[in-house]
């Protein structure tokens, strides 16, 4: 007599999920189907596979961060501009660039495979002085910020709203060993341009990153530190190092006091893996002119 | 501990998560490959849970409720992603149990390891019910439920999981004989 083959409820079977008679018919179809008796040593065999799957120790920051996620506050909505920094901007559609700046460096690293970091020796620029004042006023509390919020999302879509700035904060930056607070956000006018500012801290150590416009910087479209690559200076006398590049048409300066040549401080954006190494491992490969 | 929980008690809540973190982080994690993503989803789990447990009546069981949190962060972490990289074999930091020999050791973690990428390969329709299965040890009814299913559909997904995993590791079988599998 015909039975229907029961290769479906094989795993059931095995896991003795079927009722009493559904498991007796499944039974009794195996003594006589050596097909099914094929399948059913293969599923036996995904099975103990299936079985190794280890359950991995959760990392100690885990729980500071969910406790650190249950103290925040609500995210702030954005307070009225200003008079004393106010520039009368609004959104300027036609102006608005559509890069997402985070897509983009993925990309790139993706092509390039290596970040190509220089160290500069030259006049500082009147668009670096300017993201290095605005760190030393917000450090030393003499700038309060426009848009202050812990929330990286909110702060990216403050920038958004305020400034003709695309930014793709990441949501969650920062990892198991690299804290990453946001304080955040405020305008300023840098070298000519309409500047973004996002003020945070990496485990602890603050960072501003200010961005603007290529064209809009004086001397930006010239400026060879606006390029792919980006350029190291270091300022021993108040310990502060800054990072100059451009990606997608947005000149960036970040000022900080992390470690090393300050990448760290780049990961406010970046969460690849593979993008994260990357600028970790960057190294200066020779003096600028 | 869970009524303590729903009363916002936050000693309460730490019990709950000492108890279920390393489950909840290792689903997150062989589901999606990466250590970065695995906390984030594994935080965001642990703090919907303490703002959501006040509504938690016990129509099902408090399991099956977590896990379908535990379901929705990584088919949300997933859809937001742009891709999730496999780690290597160095995340893997399960305790050795017992004293095992060395070469014993080396092949379990090389067979664990395997498995872990096995699963990666599988879709996440299948992948999901694979985790809560052996990572939670949940029944079928409660993947079912966890998962918004019907029983014969997580059984039907387990099915071919099963035979896929058979299929992508059977070079591996002389080492499932020595490791006892």
């Amino acid at each position: 007599m015909f039975s229907r083959h029961v290769d479906d409820e094989l795993s059931a079977y095995y896991h003795q999920e079927l009722s009493g008679g559904e498991a007796r018919r499944v039974a009794e179809h195996l003594a006589g189907c050596a097909r099914c008796r094929a399948a059913f040593d293969e599923i036996r065999r995904g099975i103990h596979l299936a079985e190794q799957l280890p359950t991995v120790e959760a990392p100690e920051t885990l729980w500071p961060g969910i406790e650190r996620e249950l103290a925040a506050p609500e995210p702030v909505e954005a307070a009225p501009a200003r008079a004393g920094l106010g520039l009368g901007w609004g959104l300027t559609g036609a102006l608005a660039l559509v890069l997402v700046v985070a897509l983009g460096l993925s990309w790139y690293f993706g092509f390039r495979q290596k970040l190509y970091m220089y160290e500069e020796a030259g006049p500082i620029t009147e668009f670096e002085s300017a993201a290095r004042d605005m760190h030393l006023r917000l450090t030393s509390g003499r700038e309060p910020l426009e848009f202050p919020s812990t929330n990286p999302a909110s702060v990216r879509d403050w920038v958004q709203g305020h400034t003709p700035i695309i930014s793709h904060l990441a949501d969650r930056p920062g990892n198991a060993a690299l804290q990453v607070e946001m304080l955040g956000a405020g305008r300023m006018e840098a070298a000519g341009a309409p500047t973004a500012v996002v003020f945070y801290r990496v485990n602890e150590q603050p960072a501003t990153l200010i961005t603007a416009r290529v064209a809009d910087v004086r001397d930006g479209p010239s400026n060879r530190l606006f390029s792919k690559d980006i350029y190291f200076r270091q300022d021993p006398e108040l310990g502060l190092k800054l990072l100059t590049w451009q990606l997608g048409g947005q000149a960036y300066v970040l000022v900080s006091t992390a470690p090393g040549y300050g990448q760290q401080a780049c990961l406010v954006c970046h969460t690849q893996p593979e993008t994260r190494q990357i600028i970790l491992s960057a190294r200066p490969e020779r003096m600028g002119n | 501990m869970v009524e303590a929980c729903r009363h916002g008690d936050r000693d309460a809540f730490r019990v709950l998560f000492e108890a279920y973190k390393d489950r909840v982080y290792s689903i997150a994690l062989h589901y999606s490959g990466n250590e970065i993503a695995a906390h984030d989803i594994a935080q965001d789990v642990f703090v919907k849970l303490f703002k959501a447990i006040r509504r938690f009546r016990g129509d099902s069981s408090f399991d099956t409720w977590l896990y379908r949190m535990v379901v929705n962060a990584c088919t949300d972490a997933y859809r937001r992603s742009r891709r999730w990289v496999t780690m290597g074999d160095e995340w893997l930091s399960v305790p050795d149990p017992q004293r095992e020999p060395m070469e014993e050791r080396l092949q379990r973690r090389m067979l664990q390891s395997a498995v872990q990428k096995a699963v990666q390969h599988l879709s996440p329709r299948l992948r999901m019910p694979v985790l809560l299965r052996y990572v939670q040890g949940l029944s079928y009814d409660e993947i079912a439920e966890a998962l918004g299913c019907t029983k014969g559909t997580v059984a039907s997904r387990l099915n071919r999981a099963h035979r896929e995993l058979a299929r992508r590791l059977a070079h591996l079988e002389a080492t499932w004989e020595k490791t006892d599998v």
